[in-house]
Parts: structure tokens; sequence; C-alpha cells
């Protein structure tokens, strides 16, 4: 009729085919979700292509990202005593994982012989060095890429470390990147011990404790309160997904649960998470690793 | 001709977004809260380009999203594109020529966010801290990625429009709102 109606026409067409393109858009997403929550492998193709085009940019500019954050806390002189620094944290990394090391296989060979004969600790295994390129997107998880994948043997449920203590593990990798799951993150559950007791206990990461940098345990028995503070935990033997052995962190809190039979708490990382820079894959999968021990 | 460069400009400023979300602006935490950069992107687009380029970047920059942070493909595409296209109906039936109307979209896009991600990857698996939720995450990035749009806002509009400052003329009515429908 008008002018005004014919550009009305114009606008609600346009309007129609948006509406269409979101209904389109809206109904792929879905089925893309469907089918990856069913088919898990069917995001490879994806975290394939993903790689030609993103991590080679994330590599140079998470440098670049690295290197600021490096100017904005920059002081002169201190730059040496840093390098010291690291030197020294990296010489105590290692200690702490020697020590361990050594609680460990005292404590073995005064418990259980057999037990000791069929453990492996975790410095026989083969390590990869990787580097963080690329944090999560947004902040509800504790997730990071790192600068190695498939082409370089990585595989997921690999365990990550990083000084000495538990990083996390491997929880999707393309051909030359992987994301990492960290223990913090809060869907995580690690199945643990207490180092010198065995007492069990499941390590979960919870969003609420981000900020106090601690991750949270329950389920620990301990019938003779034999654990305290600063307790040593490491993963225990019938983790699904973490090899036997390896450093989680140190009991700051520990409380009886109201059924009186259970003792749940907090554990501080050994892992700073916040600064990490490399890390190491442990390239042994536990399920590979119980395979070759019925071999033998 | 101007129509193709803007094109590719949005082809580009998908991986764009995501590599400088990941690493760069990994920098700029405050109290370990990140902007989303995506999402002022998706809303810049929405409100100067329209539903087709916000709906498709959206997409294409959550799936990215996706592939690297989730285990499960379409589940911010979905809401980035959703988003995209809300936020250009807004844009399309009232739009108040003010770098402060953007912004408001981008607060509240973001809130939309936080709920949307607390629902389905903490709520349905039983992990309820609401509150903490609430007032430790979504409200404090909510705001942070409102401020960082004051700045972003105005440059994806100069790059998608060419304007950089803000229209002096409005479509219609005498105040600075317009309503088209």
């Amino acid at each position: 009729m008008s002018p005004r109606f014919e550009k009305n026409r114009e606008e609600r067409k346009a309007v129609f085919s948006a509406q269409l393109l979101m209904v389109i858009t809206g109904v792929l997403c879905v089925i893309l979700m469907i089918v990856t929550f069913n088919v898990p492998s069917f995001i490879e193709p994806f975290a394939d292509a993903a790689d030609l085009v993103i991590v080679p940019f994330q590599e140079g500019l998470g440098r670049v990202g690295k290197a600021l954050v490096r100017v904005t806390d920059y002081f002169g002189d201190i730059e040496e005593l840093r390098e010291e620094n690291r030197q020294l944290k990296n010489e105590i990394a290692s200690l702490i994982e020697d020590k361990t090391q050594l609680q460990e296989k005292n404590y073995s060979l005064r418990r259980l012989e057999d037990l000791y004969e069929t453990q492996r600790e975790y410095s026989q295994y083969e390590k990869l060095s990787a580097s963080v390129i690329a944090k999560d997107s947004g902040n509800w998880y504790h997730s990071f890429i790192i600068n190695k994948g498939e082409a370089d043997g990585i595989r997921k449920d690999m365990n990550v470390m990083a000084a000495g203590g538990l990083v996390g593990r491997i929880s999707q990798t393309g051909r030359r990147w992987a994301r990492v799951e960290a223990i913090i993150d809060d869907n995580s559950n690690v199945s643990s011990m207490i180092l010198g007791s065995g007492e069990n206990l499941i390590v979960s990461g919870s969003l609420k404790l981000y900020d106090t940098g601690s991750i949270a345990f329950s389920q620990l028995f301990d019938a003779a309160g034999n654990v305290k503070n600063g307790d040593k935990v490491i993963t225990s033997n019938i983790s699904d997904k973490y090899l036997p052995g390896i450093l989680i962190g140190y009991i700051n809190m520990i409380e009886k649960d109201p059924n009186n039979i259970t003792s749940s708490g907090y554990i501080t990382p050994a892992v700073d998470f916040e600064h990490l820079d490399t890390v190491l894959v442990i390239l042994e999968i536990k399920q590979q690793a119980e395979y070759e021990e019925t071999d033998e | 001709m101007m129509k193709a460069a803007r094109i590719i400009a949005a082809i580009l400023i998908v991986p764009a977004a995501y590599i400088l979300q990941t690493t760069l602006f990994q920098a700029i935490r405050i109290g370990s809260i990140i902007p989303d950069v995506i999402l002022v992107i998706t809303v810049a687009l929405a409100l100067t380009k329209g539903e087709v380029y916000a709906i498709l970047t959206g997409f294409f920059m959550g799936l990215l999203c996706d592939i690297f942070s989730m285990d499960l493909i379409g589940f911010y595409a979905l809401f980035y594109s959703l988003a995209g296209f809300f936020c250009a109906r807004l844009g399309r039936n009232l739009y108040i020529d003010d770098l402060k109307f953007p912004a408001a979209v981008v607060f509240f896009a973001d809130l939309a966010k936080g709920i949307y991600g607390y629902v389905f990857l903490f709520l349905l698996q039983n992990h309820i801290f609401t509150g903490t939720f609430l007032v430790r995450y979504s409200i404090p990035e909510a705001v942070y990625t409102m401020l960082v749009s004051l700045v972003l806002y105005p440059l994806v509009r100069l790059l998608f429009t060419g304007v950089l400052k803000d229209r002096t003329e409005t479509p219609k009515g005498d105040n600075n709102i317009a309503s088209i429908s």
C-alpha cells in the first residue's frame, strides 16, 4: 500500500530468512551435541581441522602473552635472581619427587614385598615435555592447551605432571595440540591415597575452591585417626585413569564427616596452577600399564 | 566491493577473536576473571550488521570454543549463535544510538551465558553453588566484559560499517530511540 509497508515487507523477509538461518543453526548445534555426546570420536575431524588454523598462532601469541605478563612484573636486575630462583625451584621439585619416591619405597618395602614388586614408579615412565600455549576461553574451567598432540604420541587420558606433582590428564587431542584437564577443575575426580598409611580417598576439584587454590577430598576412611595435616596425598593403585604414586599435594584441613565414619577436607596441590609454563606428559596410559603387567 | 571486504573481515575475525581470547587476553585477567571478547564481537556484529553476520560468526567462534574446551561440540556454538540472533532482533526493534546501549546488551548477554553454562554444565551434574557462581564468576565477568565492550564495540563498528562515532541522525523518532516494527 504505502512505501512504508513495502519497506516493512522487505524487512520482514530479512527477519524471516534470519529466523530460518537461526533454526537451521540451532538444530545443527543440537544434532552435533547429541552425536558428540554419544560418539566422542566424532570430535576428531573437528580437532584436526582446528590445529591447521589455530594452533600455530596460539603458539606464537601465547609466547607474546607470556612475555607481556613477564614485563608487567619486571624489575631491573631481578631477572637474574629469578633465574637462580627458577633453578632452585626445579631442584626442590626434583628433590620433592625423590623424597616422595623414597618414602613410598620405604613404605612399600615395610608393608608388602609383593606389592612393591608389581609397582612401577612414574620416574620409569617415558615422559614428554610440552609448553602451555593457551588457556581456556572462559572462567569456569581450569583446562589448557599444550603444543604437543597425537603426532607426538600423546593420547587421551595420559597423565600430566609439573614440578614433581600431578597436573591432570589429557582430555582431548588434536594432531598437534592436546587439552589438559587440571585436577583442580570442577569436573575432576582422582582416586588417591595417603602416603604412609595407605588410606584411600577421593580428591575432587570444585569451582567453589578455585579462589583458595586448594582441592577438596572426601570419603577418607581413617578409623584410627592417623591422618593429619601435612600428610602427602598420592594417586592410588585403584585409580582407573591415573598411574599410581604421583604426588597430588598435602592435606591442609581435615574433619570428620557427620556420619563419623569417613573424613573430608582440603588439599594444597603440589603444583602451582596459576603459573604453569611447561608440563611433562607421561607417555603411558593406565590400562596399558596393567596389560603389560599381566603379560609378564 | 566493500561488502566482499566485510565478509572477508567477518571470516578472519572468527579465528582472530578465539586466538586472542585464549592467548593475549589471558594477560588481562583481573582476579582470575577474563572478559568474553567472543561475546562482545558477536553482539557488536548483531547490532551493526544484523542477524546473518551475528549467527554465523557466533556459531563458528562458539565451535572453536567447543573444540578446544568442551567434550560436547555445539554447546557454545548454540549459545553464541542464539545470542547473536536475539541481540540482532533487539537491535532491529529497539536501537538506542548510544554506546551505553550495546554495553548493556553485552552485560545481559554475558549474564545469560553464565546462567546457560551454570544450568547445563554444573546444575545438571548436581554441582550446586548458585551464589558463588553468580557473585564470584558470572556477574564480575559480565561487568568486565561490558567495560571491554566500550572499547571494542566502536572498533568492530568501524571495521564493519566505517562509522566510528555514534550516528548523529537517527532513523525515526524524536528522541534517540528508533523503533522499526
